[in-house]
């Protein structure tokens, strides 16, 4: 099930009316004046109702002699809410394009010509600039602390700063004076 | 404003406000489409409350000249909804013909009444 097809369902099921249509179809496959009868509601509003939870695929229908019976779609309601919750989001490609210019902009305000200018003070954007003074270091390779140092120190004087930083942010990993950098995920 | 003109207006004045409690009614029962359409009810009173306060106007005491405005306006008015009906029943559209026939079947009581009150009083 799509997000515009889950929206679309919980949109349908936020109705009493309809509600009571879909626990009476549970019972058993029914057809429209039936449905007027026992919920009692016009044919014309039960029709309306019918059309919506076809229309979100809560209910289908199959022709009986001469009555169109309506009868409950099981199978979308198996689907478990967190099932829809774990779905990656239509969203998702629109929310990395926003995250990715958001980062950009950090990039663009704190680093003029490769250099640091200043340590922003939002830990999320000093995030941003550890991990892309992170990017100078080597994965599988260990550093001594004067060439981190060294290495940092082209992007920003207080290296050690940055170092600690970097180290607390789970960016570089230290053991005694030797540091390596980190695989995040 | 003569008696009848007096007793239709009172009709439709109780109907938009029973139309507009049932609406609230539904509305907090969670049954919010059905809630909506006395809200559609509520508006086709409300539209032919107005027809008959411009019939007032345009034909002065002239009683009869104003029934024939009001119930001509009754039968012009709704030829948009029986076209948007027909429409909708051609393409099988259950929701659209629910709505055209709400207010098709609340125009035809407004005719009917507006009959029997003249009707009564003459």
């Amino acid at each position: 099930m799509t997000e515009a097809e889950a929206i679309s369902l919980f949109k349908c099921l936020a109705d009493k009316s309809r509600l009571q249509i879909l626990k009476s179809l549970a019972a058993q496959d029914m057809y429209v004046e039936r449905l007027a009868e026992r919920l009692g509601l016009t044919a014309s509003t039960i029709s309306f109702h019918l059309k919506k939870l076809s229309d979100a695929g809560a209910v289908t229908a199959y022709k009986n002699q001469y009555y169109m019976m309506y009868s409950l779609n099981k199978e979308i309601f198996q689907t478990s809410i967190l099932e829809l919750l774990q779905q990656e989001s239509d969203e998702a490609q629109k929310q990395a394009q926003r995250d990715a210019d958001y980062r950009q902009r950090v990039i663009d305000a704190f680093f003029e010509y490769g250099k640091l200018k200043s340590i922003p003070t939002q830990l999320k954007k000093e995030r941003i600039v550890l991990e892309v003074i992170a990017e100078a270091f080597e994965f599988d390779r260990m550093y001594s602390e004067r060439e981190v140092n060294i290495m940092i120190a082209d992007y920003y004087d207080d290296f050690c700063t940055i170092r600690r930083d970097m180290v607390s942010e789970r960016l570089l990993g230290r053991n005694g004076m030797e540091y390596w950098r980190i695989k995040n995920d | 404003m003569n008696e009848q003109q007096r007793k239709f207006e009172s009709y439709l004045d109780e109907q938009i406000a029973s139309c507009k409690q049932r609406s609230k009614l539904l509305a907090e029962d969670d049954r919010m489409d059905e809630g909506n359409f006395e809200k559609i009810r509520a508006n086709v009173y409300e539209i032919f409350k107005t027809i008959l306060s411009v019939a007032e106007r345009v034909c002065g005491k002239d009683d009869l000249a104003k029934r024939g405005f009001f119930l001509q306006k009754a039968e012009q008015i709704p030829t948009s909804w029986t076209a948007s009906y027909e429409k909708a029943k051609q393409n099988g559209d259950a929701r659209k013909m629910h709505i055209e026939s709400i207010k098709l079947d609340t125009i035809q009581e407004i005719k009917d009444m507006c009959m029997q009150i003249w009707e009564e009083t003459t």
